[in-house]
């Protein structure tokens, strides 16, 4: 499982790149899957609400009020009936694709399994709802879909089987039909509203919006094809008719045709074998996270940094316990904390100055990887440098392995995240013999732990604590942030080699 | 907004395969749930079979094994006999099915829902049916229309439980 993870995320690092040459890493698509969906829903609400107030929600009364909608107010409610089925359509493909993508990228397993167990009921509450929406057209390819769902509810030993008598020969009750169309209304969506609640609940600062030019772009597409290809119904339902050539919209309905071959057993079983395999993958195998951040109240301000900068909320203030002057207190959730070791880089205690001759404590730190240690290797690596112009390089994990880029004249350390280096750690690397630091995280735009790279810019830049002081000589600190893909590894060496060129002499 | 050349064609060919996807996957392929000279037939309706074994008058021998609160005079076995439909078209088969009546014992209605496919045209369609256990193999319910079906009718076959007999519509 992992070596056709490790395949297909190259492959998709690959396509990712082209894209970043098109929207730039800032906007590019398949950095904002998540937000992209939600922006569809939007675009089905609001479409939904304005279809509703034309559609009657009776038997007789449903087909023509849609027809009205499609061909007499084909300017409004015909568009607004067009993007209601597209947008639909268009969340189908983003919620696949961040899917597959949070599996190739590793994303679905340690302590971020919650986000992907609650994502895949989703799935399935997406397509009911999808699927409640044709049957309220009630055209031919309505009473299709409604008779093969009842002939898959029907093959469920445990429920007596008579639904499927509802939809034979038109018999269908406008109270079913209310039903239905409560169900598409108002219960399905509220029930999504609180999925997709849970789902989120426990990243911390989401950004539910795309960024405006992305928004703008897909909802034009959206229109456009309104306006060239309008949604239309089948033909009504006509009593001793079976329809004959159906136009399914495969993004929702491509079930039935499995149901029509294959029986209602096997549509299934492979319905529900599928999604107990997504629920598997998580475990499959399981990802053994390193141990969390812990809190060391005796060097803690209690400035709340940490908390305001972990990427997954795993971090909270409470009053503090050990009656220092400070309000509050640190304290982690194990349960939540990836061990990216942002929090130990954003903690202002972090510095490696401190405590010179003993071993350094700081606020909250990584118990595997502790800020002492992280200063002891800088100190030994520097002490190995030769040369004129020795640089310091800070690699990610999840970025290019750096472990194999150093030289004489270049020395090699390799975070968790990028997000991990307190901004002190480069003056002090710069006070203790290197010339230059860079420092490498993941690729633009797409952060294996969601904030590293920002955090890490913004504290360079004195945007953020904890800040790099303004003593440091810019022009000696660099950042490049690329994927472990062929081509950006050779771009990281020919970035590391123009920077070494570019450094000032050392004083 | 793209800034280049190669930025706007990049755009222009993504938002073209989003909506491309779009535009062809929302209703095509289209799918042929008949061919053109086909008619479907659905049968449907609830039937209670008979019981797959007579009743029969306990002896007072019987009733005397029998705790006192369990001696009823009739032992009946609640056991339902298999329902066994057949199809024909121009007298030859065109289908068979079996249903079993549900329950843990098997002795509840069963809802009977089949559908078939038949070629259009004037054609002469049979329906048979047993609802007991029967030595000979033989039908308890027959039915036989001869008509000309069109192509995409949709047929109905019931059962009339008070008159005993098939329904075709």
């Amino acid at each position: 499982m992992d070596a056709v993870r490790k395949f297909c995320n190259s492959l998709i690092l690959s396509v990712e790149l082209w894209f970043n040459k098109g929207f730039s890493n800032r906007i590019n698509p398949f950095y904002h899957l998540g937000s992209l969906t939600f922006f569809f829903f939007w675009i089905v609400l609001v479409s939904g609400i304005y279809v509703f107030i034309f559609f009657e929600t009776s038997v007789a009364g449903a087909y023509p009020s849609v027809e009205y909608m499609t061909h007499d107010q084909w300017w409004l409610a015909g568009i607004m009936r067009s993007l209601h089925r597209y947008a639909s359509d268009a969340a189908v493909i983003s919620i696949f694709l961040h899917m597959f993508r949070e599996f190739f990228r590793d994303h679905h397993r340690g302590v971020r399994w919650f986000s992907w167990i609650t994502g895949v009921p989703t799935l399935w509450l997406v397509v009911i709802l999808g699927i409640t929406g044709y049957w309220l057209v009630w055209d031919q390819l309505a009473q299709y879909v409604a008779l093969a769902t009842a002939e898959m509810v029907d093959w469920i030993p445990l429920i007596p089987s008579a639904m499927v008598f509802n939809f034979l020969d038109n018999q269908i009750t406008d109270r079913f039909f209310t039903l239905m169309a409560f169900l598409h209304l108002l219960g399905l969506p509220v029930a999504l509203v609180f999925l997709l609640w849970t789902h989120v609940s426990r990243i911390s600062q989401i950004d539910f919006n795309p960024p405006r030019p992305l928004a703008t772009g897909a909802f034009l597409t959206l229109l456009l094809l309104s306006l060239l290809k309008p949604a239309v119904s089948h033909a009504p339902v006509q009593a001793g008719h079976s329809p004959m050539v159906l136009n399914l919209d495969w993004f929702y309905l491509n079930i039935y045709p499995l149901v029509d071959v294959l029986g209602p057993g096997w549509a299934w079983s492979i319905s529900t074998g599928v999604t107990l395999l997504l629920l598997m993958l998580p475990w499959l195998p399981a990802k053994k996270e390193k141990p969390s951040a812990e809190v060391n109240l005796e060097h803690c301000s209690g400035c709340g940094q940490c908390a305001r900068d972990c990427p997954y909320g795993s971090i909270s203030m409470r009053r503090r316990t050990d009656g220092k002057k400070a309000e509050f207190e640190p304290t982690v959730n194990p349960t939540l904390c990836t061990a990216c070791g942002i929090c130990s880089g954003s903690c202002v205690s972090s510095n490696p100055f401190r405590m010179a001759n003993t071993t350094l404590k700081t606020g909250i730190e990584m118990p595997w990887f502790p800020v002492d240690t992280l200063r002891r290797e800088v100190k030994s690596r520097l002490e190995a440098l030769s040369g004129e112009r020795r640089v310091m390089l800070f690699g990610c994990e999840h970025g290019v392995d750096v472990t194999t880029m150093g030289s004489g004249e270049v020395a090699v350390i390799s975070l968790p995240c990028s997000g991990m280096l307190p901004p002190s750690m480069i003056d002090f690397v710069l006070k203790n013999g290197a010339d230059g630091v860079l420092v490498s995280g993941c690729r633009d735009g797409d952060c294996y732990h969601r904030f590293g790279n920002t955090w890490t810019e913004m504290r360079l830049a004195g945007e953020r604590e904890p800040n790099l002081l303004k003593r440091v000589e810019r022009a000696r600190v660099e950042e490049f942030r690329v994927s472990d893909s062929a081509g950006e590894r050779e771009a990281l060496n020919q970035r590391l080699e123009a920077f070494r060129r570019s450094l000032p002499p050392s004083a | 907004m793209p800034r280049s050349l190669r930025e706007f064609g990049i755009q222009f060919i993504a938002y073209a395969m989003f909506f491309g996807v779009i535009f062809y996957l929302s209703s095509a392929p289209a799918y042929h749930y008949l061919k053109p000279d086909q008619a479907e037939v659905k049968l449907a309706f609830k039937h209670t079979s008979l019981r797959e074994q007579e009743c029969h008058k306990r002896t007072d021998e019987e009733l005397q094994k029998l705790p006192p609160n369990m001696r009823r005079p009739q032992d009946c076995p609640r056991k339902r006999a298999l329902i066994y439909i057949e199809l024909l078209l121009d007298d030859r088969f065109l289908a068979t099915r079996t249903f079993r009546p549900p329950g843990l014992s098997q002795d509840m209605a069963a809802h009977i829902y089949a559908k078939f496919t038949l070629p259009a045209g004037r054609h002469k369609l049979t329906v048979r049916m047993r609802d007991r256990v029967r030595a000979d193999g033989g039908f308890d319910y027959v039915e036989e229309v001869m008509r000309d079906w069109i192509p995409g009718q949709g047929i109905l076959i019931g059962f009339d439980e008070s008159k005993d007999r098939f329904v075709i519509e």
